[in-house]
């Protein structure tokens, strides 16, 4: 299957609090030369602790944060103007999907925001297209007239995943998508993204701390520690055959 | 319930044994449950079907059977379930039988030395009654000594690394394996006469295993799990714990599930809350540590000369034997129906009486053909484990759109001791608590609606279902398989290896005790106004079928909907593939119907 994504060389800086007075201005190296490839349809699973850089990498693929080196997508290189074109070939899907969903919007108008982009104005035409994706990620089509807080947790991640699957991406990132979910309601979201994964073919890139969750959903796995990927591989070989010692001792808390 | 009508299908490993450079593993195919064969399996090379002859490979000693593979050296021997004999196979040459093989004794459990294979007898005496025996073999004349009869059953004979002694367990009723065994040792020279048995706890021992080091190790629940012990002198003494069971042990025994993979180290398969992982045992240190894979272990570990090796457990989908830290990690890969895309099972706990908490595999429904019905899943135990895996007849209900809901009630494996016995006299009672809790716990968190939730179960767990119908008015319906209705008739008609068993589940001694009809499902026919299909064995002789009928014709009238599905020829457990898809078209129609009439 061919490449779908390549990132070479992604460093992302932050600024570092100052400490104290008259101490030089520090950086924090948030991504520190990261590199991962992504095949068509398929997904790489990203593990690491809190504060490894895991969302800093999500969200420089997702071109919301400001990255040193190069990103090739479909074979051509990421570059703002590339991006406003691709008109949501790419798409993220939030952690806590309360702060990303409009709560004056009707949840119609948030799944289908994406096509106005394309030039679909009428509101007739937006509604249909709403029931259908609720439909598509098994949310009750009566809902296309309601407000974010009217739905549960697992059902604002469920139209977070609408929205983003509104513009049919070729890679959807997920940061965390299920982490601020009860375990069983956590099973249903994996279950639609592996179902629409198979329906679709989109390709995933799955953030998580959840060792299980990952095992379960990817072909490939990196491993991030301190900004950096310490360890990639396929799935198997990483979880069979880990060589860093960081690896070892992350995948050790599987029950 | 629009897509594909057949049962899902998918080989299974039932055995995994190291020998002289390869892995024997013991393949029984999913497709058409054709007869289980022997694979010889090498790091490296292609898989080698070992050439078995019309020898069909198994055994049923103490009615569920004991495991049936021994490597000797470049060879592997097996039991033989149709001729009782034991035989011996391996590359390029015809297989041959050594013993047995006239029918006057089963064979199974093997372990061999030299010349010498131990194995566990079972001879049939009629009327159902059989004796069991610990024997020795010569592989060259094929004569059988009979070493040791003095307990009611016995199992896993181990010989040592230097042949000089051999060690295993015994047990006597009214105890199951699980409750109480002894460990006995003796020497390959004096025989019989050297036989003793080993001062330990009153707990269960299970797995003998002779370490490298020459230590005789065994697990042993006396702590509250199986843990790893070893014979030090006259007396066992523990070594170390993973905090979970070490291996499942139900009935059949078949766990090989722990190795000793250096001197003070251990590679076990650990059960933590019922989900299956492996650990790493320092003896010194006491630490457990886990070891992750990428597919979660079963119950059989083993290693050779080329490493460890072990079956591995999918949620659906072909079981694998993999070579653990190996680059190429799939040594072996089974066939199986499935299309690759598999549930993802979440840990469910759900709070029950006594405060307790029991757990639920939760498999939700795709999405796009979710069909918003909840099957809950009652195992056959009691003493059984829902493991993390779709059972077929599950699989193919989870892909036509329902939730699965996988239920461990208290008494099942996989959760310590404590667990284990707390369904000692509460059968019927804690078991049906816990899935009431479970039906709560689904319908509060919205999971599941009220009318919109169909029960199945098997066996014990169909026993468990028809309680729970009488008591909860919620349910759609239930599917009972192989249904216990009757305790008496059951307590009858059991063989001698769960003769115990029932009094024990019940607390009762004796048959009459009015408790057993008390907690008898015919008794409570009155309360169930739930609809039921029953599936039954007409051969079933551990539940006899016209204790079904009895029950469907009471229900009839008492103008309860209630549907028969007998199977011709089957027993307890339907064997035949034709049988299984009757089965299964049956209870599709029957959830159909339910949902239908709403
Ligand atoms: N806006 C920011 N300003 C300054 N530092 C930041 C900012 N965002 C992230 N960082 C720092 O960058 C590092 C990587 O953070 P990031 O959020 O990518 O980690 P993460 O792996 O997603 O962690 P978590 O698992 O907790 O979500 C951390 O040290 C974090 O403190
Ligand atoms: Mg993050």
């Amino acid at each position: 299957m061919s490449i779908l994504l390549e990132a070479r060389n992604l460093t992302v800086r932050y600024d570092a609090p100052a400490q104290g007075l008259g101490v030089t201005k520090k950086h924090v190296h948030a991504l520190n030369g990261v590199s991962v490839s992504l095949r068509e349809g398929a997904t790489l699973g990203v593990l690491g602790e809190s504060g490894s850089g895991k969302s800093t990498l999500a969200f420089a693929l997702a071109g919301l944060a400001p990255v040193a080196g190069e990103i090739l997508f479909q074979g051509k290189r990421l570059t703002p103007a590339v991006r406003r074109h691709m008109r949501g070939a790419m798409q993220i899907v939030f952690q806590d999907p309360r702060s990303s969903l409009n709560p004056r919007m009707r949840i119609w108008e948030i799944c289908t925001e994406a096509l106005l982009l394309s030039g679909i104005r009428s509101d007739k035409k937006r509604i249909g297209r709403a029931e259908a994706l609720l439909a598509e990620v098994g949310l009750p089509v009566e809902c296309v007239n309601r407000y974010p807080h009217e739905l549960s947790g697992g059902q604002r991640q469920r139209l977070a995943i609408a929205r983003a699957i509104a513009s049919q991406p070729k890679l959807l990132i997920l940061d965390e998508p299920t982490s601020a979910l009860d375990v069983s309601i956590q099973a249903q979201v994996i279950n639609l993204l592996l179902d629409l994964q198979q329906r679709t073919g989109m390709a995933y890139i799955f953030i998580s701390h959840d060792v299980g969750v990952v095992r379960h959903m990817s072909d490939d796995i990196a491993v991030m520690r301190y900004g950096e990927i310490i360890e990639t591989g396929a799935r198997d070989k990483i979880f069979d055959a880990p060589q860093h010692p960081y690896t070892r001792e992350l995948l050790s808390v599987l029950s | 319930m629009s897509r594909s009508n057949n049962l899902p299908w998918s080989d299974q490993i039932v055995d995994l044994v190291a020998g002289d450079g390869c892995i024997y593993a013991l393949i029984s195919p999913g497709e058409d449950k054709a007869a289980p064969y022997i694979a010889a399996l090498k790091p490296g090379a292609p898989t080698q079907r070992v050439e078995t002859g019309k020898a069909d490979i198994g055994n049923t000693i103490h009615g569920y059977g004991l495991p049936s593979l021994t490597a000797a050296g470049r060879k592997v021997l097996f039991a033989s379930s149709g001729d009782g004999g034991v035989w011996r196979a391996g590359a390029g040459s015809a297989p041959a039988l050594i013993a047995g093989g006239d029918g006057a004794f089963a064979f199974g459990d093997l372990a061999c030395a030299g010349d010498r294979v131990f194995g566990v007898t079972e001879r049939r005496h009629g009327a159902g009654r059989t004796s069991n025996a610990i024997a020795s073999i010569c592989s060259q004349s094929g004569s059988v000594e009979i070493l040791f009869d003095l307990a009611d059953f016995v199992s896993r004979p181990v010989i040592d690394p230097g042949c000089n002694r051999f060690a295993f367990l015994g047990w006597d009723l009214p105890y199951m394996p699980w409750e109480r065994t002894s460990l006995f040792v003796g020497e390959i020279s004096a025989g019989a006469a050297s036989i003793r048995r080993v001062a330990a706890p009153a707990a269960a021992l299970a797995q003998p295993l002779w370490g490298p080091d020459g230590a005789l190790y065994v697990l042993c629940d006396a702590e509250g799990y199986f843990d790893i012990w070893r014979l030090d002198r006259d007396s066992l003494c523990f070594v170390v714990s993973a905090g979970a069971d070490i291996g499942l042990s139900l009935a059949g025994q078949r766990g090989r599930s722990y190795v000793i993979e250096r001197p003070g180290c251990a590679l076990a398969v650990v059960w933590d809350k019922g989900v299956s992982g492996l650990a790493s045992l320092n003896f010194e240190s006491g630490r457990a540590a886990p070891v992750a894979t990428s597919v979660p272990p079963d119950d059989l570990i083993c290693a050779g000369g080329d490493g460890v090796f072990y079956a591995a457990l999918p949620v659906s989908g072909a079981p694998e034997v993999r070579h653990l830290g190996a680059d190429c990690p799939v040594l072996w890969k089974g066939q199986s129906s499935s299309d690759g895309k598999a549930a993802f099972p979440a840990l469910m706990s759900i709070e029950t009486s006594n405060a307790d908490a029991v757990s639920a595999n939760y498999y939700p429904a795709d999405p796009a053909g979710a069909l918003g019905i909840a099957v809950i899943n009652l195992h056959g135990g009691p003493k059984s484990l829902a493991k993390q895996q779709l059972s077929p007849p599950l699989e193919a209900l989870w892909r036509d759109g329902c939730d699965i809901v996988d239920l461990n009630y208290r008494g099942s494996a996989g959760f310590g001791r404590d667990f284990r016995g707390r369904i000692n006299g509460a059968w019927g009672v804690i078991d049906v608590e816990d899935c009431i809790a479970a039906i709560d716990g689904l319908i509060e968190k919205g999971l599941a609606r009220a009318g919109r939730i169909v029960l199945r179960g098997s066996s014990a767990g169909a026993f468990t279902l028809l309680h729970v119908l009488a008591k909860d008015s919620r349910l759609a319906g239930g599917v009972a398989y192989a249904a216990v209705t009757d305790l008496r008739a059951l307590g009858r008609g059991t063989h001698k290896y769960e003769s115990g068993y029932l009094k024990t589940l019940i607390g009762a001694d004796n048959l009459t005790a009015p408790l057993f009809e008390q907690r008898s499902p015919i008794s409570n026919v009155r309360n169930i106004r739930t609809p039921v299909l029953f599936l039954h064995g007409g051969n079933d002789a551990v539940s006899p079928v016209n204790g079904v009928m009895h029950m469907a014709g009471l229900l009839k009238d008492n103008g309860t909907r209630c549907e028969t599905c007998i199977l011709d020829g089957e027993g307890h457990n339907f064997s035949s593939s034709e049988a299984l898809q009757t089965a299964h078209k049956a209870e599709r129609q029957f959830i159909r119907s339910l949902m239908s009439t709403d």
